[in-house]
Order: C-alpha cells, then sequence, then structure tokens
C-alpha cells in the first residue's frame, strides 16, 4: 500500500502544473555595445562582470492552465533568440501563436542576463521588476506595472508609470521619470532629475547637482551634499539638513507644506519668501509680513548650506523640530494655510 | 509633466535653473490655483483609466498571470480611492 501511494505521489509531481522550461545561450559582447531587451510578463535581471566578453542568458518560463495538453504545446514552443547586429545584442523571448486566446493559459518568462559591465543595457518591460546591477555602461530601462531597480551602476535613465523605482549607489548621470510608483535613492553621488508625478520620493544620502520635482507625491531628503532643488506642486517636502557639506538647498512648493529640519550647529545663510503661506520658525532669524506675501532670512555661523525658499499658498516650517514660533496667521488665505 | 508652477519668485532669480517643466509665472488666485489642482485629479484619474485599458488587454492575452491580476486590483482600488476623496472633496 506505501509502495502504491509513494508511486502515486511521484506521478502527481511529475505532472503537476506549472510546467516550467529553461533555456541558455552565450554570445560574444564587448565592452561599449549595447545589449537590449523588450518583455512583456515576468522578471529581467542584468548583472554587469568585470573582464569578460560575452553575455549568457538564462531563461526561465513558467505555464500553467487547466488544459495540460496546451500548457504542454505552449511551454515547448517558447523559445529565446539573441541576436547581435550592429554592436547591438537583441534579447527576445518568443512566444508560440496561440489559434485563440484561451481563459486558462498563463505564463511568465524570467530572464537573467550576465553582461561584460561597460556595456549598455536598454530594457523595456511590462509586468514584472527589472533589477540592473554594476553596469557601468549607462542603461535605459522603462516599466509598466513592476519595480526598476537599480544598484550600483552609472549612468542610468528610468521611466517608471506603476511601479516603484529603487536606486542605490549609483554615479554619473541619473534620470526618473516616475508617474504613479514611489521613488527612494539612496547613496545616489552624481547629476540627478527626478520627474515625479504622483508617487512619494525619499532621497538619503544624496550627492552632487539633484533636483528632485513632484506634483502631488512626498519629497523626503535626508543628509546630502552639493546642491539639492525639491520643487513640489501638490505634496509635502520634508528636509532633514544634517551635513554642513550641502552647499545650497532651493525648495520650490505650491499649495504644500514644507518642513525644514536643520541639525543644531550646523551653519547656513537662509531665504525665503512665500505668497499665501506661512513661515513658522524656532531659529534667530527675522520674518517680515506684507499684505499676502512673508519673507525670511538670517544665518547662523559662517558658511554652511545657502538655503532658499520660494512658495505659493504654501507653509514653511523651518528649525529644529522643538520649540516652533509662529507668525500670526493671516485670516481667509488659501488651501495652502488651511490644511 | 506640464506643471504651470506658480511661485512668487524662484530658484531661478537666485541663478538656480528650475526643472524642466516647471514654468516661473505670477501668482495666481486661488480659485485658480483650486481649479489647476481639479485639473490635475483629472489627469491622475485618466492616467488610471489608460492603465486599466492596458491591464484588460493584458488580461484578454495572459488571463491568468498574477501580476496582470494584482495590477488590475491595484489600479480598481487606486481608482475607487481617488473617487471616493474627490466626491468627499478630500482633495
Amino acid at each position: 500500500m506505501r509502495a502504491v501511494l509513494g508511486l502515486l505521489i511521484v506521478v502527481a509531481v511529475a505532472s503537476a502544473l506549472p510546467l516550467t522550461k529553461e533555456l541558455y545561450q552565450r554570445a560574444w559582447c564587448p565592452d561599449g555595445w549595447t545589449v537590449r531587451i523588450a518583455h512583456r510578463y515576468g522578471e529581467v535581471s542584468v548583472a554587469g562582470k568585470p573582464d569578460v566578453d560575452s553575455l549568457e542568458v538564462e531563461v526561465k518560463a513558467r505555464v500553467d492552465g487547466t488544459d495540460r495538453e496546451v500548457v504542454r504545446a505552449f511551454a515547448q514552443d517558447v523559445g529565446l533568440s539573441v541576436a547581435p547586429w550592429a554592436e547591438t545584442v537583441f534579447v527576445t523571448v518568443l512566444y508560440p501563436e496561440l489559434p485563440e486566446p484561451t481563459s486558462e493559459l498563463s505564463y511568465e518568462v524570467d530572464v537573467a542576463l550576465s553582461v561584460p559591465e561597460a556595456t549598455r543595457f536598454v530594457a523595456d518591460n511590462s509586468f514584472g521588476d527589472v533589477r540592473v546591477r554594476g553596469l557601468l555602461g549607462g542603461c535605459r530601462v522603462s516599466n509598466g506595472f513592476g519595480c526598476i531597480v537599480l544598484d550600483g551602476c552609472r549612468d542610468c535613465e528610468a521611466t517608471s508609470r506603476h511601479g516603484d523605482v529603487h536606486v542605490s549607489d549609483n554615479t554619473g548621470a541619473l534620470l526618473v521619470n516616475n508617474s504613479y510608483g514611489d521613488v527612494y535613492l539612496d547613496g545616489v553621488r552624481a547629476d540627478v532629475q527626478v520627474d515625479n508625478c504622483y508617487g512619494n520620493v525619499e532621497g538619503v544620502d544624496l550627492e552632487g547637482d539633484v533636483v528632485l520635482a513632484s506634483v502631488m507625491g512626498r519629497i523626503v531628503t535626508r543628509g546630502g551634499r552639493g546642491q539639492l532643488l525639491l520643487a513640489n506642486r501638490y505634496g509635502e517636502v520634508d528636509a532633514w539638513i544634517e551635513d554642513s557639506a550641502l552647499t545650497d538647498l532651493d525648495v520650490v512648493a505650491e499649495l504644500s507644506r514644507v518642513q525644514l529640519n536643520l541639525a543644531r550647529k550646523i551653519p547656513f545663510q537662509l531665504g525665503g519668501k512665500t505668497f499665501e503661506g506661512l513661515i513658522r520658525t524656532g531659529l534667530p532669524v527675522e520674518l517680515r509680513e506684507e499684505g499676502p506675501h512673508r519673507w525670511v532670512s538670517g544665518q547662523a555661523g559662517r558658511g554652511g548650506p545657502k538655503i532658499q525658499l520660494t512658495g505659493s499658498w504654501a507653509d514653511f516650517t523651518i528649525g529644529p523640530d522643538s520649540a516652533l514660533e509662529s507668525v500670526p496667521a493671516r485670516t481667509g488665505t488659501g488651501p495652502g494655510n488651511g490644511r | 509633466m506640464l506643471v504651470a508652477f506658480l511661485v512668487v519668485g524662484n530658484p531661478a532669480e537666485e541663478g538656480r535653473p528650475l526643472p524642466e517643466g516647471f514654468a516661473a509665472t505670477a501668482a495666481t488666485g486661488r480659485p485658480e490655483v483650486t481649479r489647476e489642482l481639479g485639473d490635475e485629479y483629472d489627469n491622475y484619474l485618466r492616467g488610471i483609466d489608460e492603465a486599466l485599458t492596458e491591464i484588460k488587454r493584458a488580461m484578454a492575452e495572459n488571463p491568468g498571470n498574477e501580476r496582470v491580476r494584482k495590477a488590475y486590483y491595484r489600479a480598481r482600488s487606486t481608482k475607487a480611492s481617488a473617487l471616493d476623496r474627490l466626491c468627499s472633496g478630500g482633495y
């Protein structure tokens, strides 16, 4: 009886769905060439390797459904094409054409690439993450409904519509265009431009010439060196300045709330104005108001970051977190004050 | 990103260029600001509708795919929340 049961279990496992199919290819791809992939369902990951002159592609396809024959036929015909042309290697997963779409079939393909680290990488995905690690030749990644993760790369461009973007230890230029997901930047050293619409942007230890622009999401930055411009239209801005190596901080806000936190003992030069908004601070700086306009100016110590605040229907709170004083609020002001 | 950025003074005046797409204009009144925020909400909802259309195409192509289904439920939920906020005047 036990032997029969054991046999049944083995058979069940052997015929279990989903079916997986693995493919592998290797192709010559010297430094400086471009690798391109357009993908749709599943993850794409790429790792840059030093001292190699070829790329390796591993593909894992999973096909599931209720009709085992359909699943088997589909999985069998999934293929991989690696085609070099004009110093570009095109990596394409080939799918069989279904005679007619069946509601019971599902498939997903994960692609893992290993390429020379000086390769340029271009990827477009729809439903799955794209992960890039250690690529120094530049990369351009766009994604629809998955995350984009860039780690230890140089000169990157990421366009995300409905997924998050994570960038860490990036050097060179970084351009992020984000619509609905969130953007996380950590240890990015370069010229950074983030154009964000409806998600949040969080930056930690940014260094260089950094521009974070958003429409409705929240912008949060902590630490940082170099020049930082934070521009937000309807979302909040929270900035923590912990290092006097930050040379410039510009904050532009409309219909927003801005919280600027300065670590004690950090010297600074502060200037700012807002229209139809409040400026509150516990710092020993000058506050002026005339009609709907308010100004703040002052400095502490020598040197330090030059901070410029500009607002329209926006409230600014500046200083150490506690002991904040407030300029008397105007009556009948805009929604920036009412929130 | 079409953003008519309403600022009184801006970093550009201080010598720092604004991000591309940000245009410094004179400050406007509250009705204009509120209307622009409403327009932005329209854009937000339009983007979700476009996403739903794209996801439905993917569902026809790959109906059992879990990522596609999750994207569909998430987009539906996001749209419902946004409409709820909009109807309750919470934006």
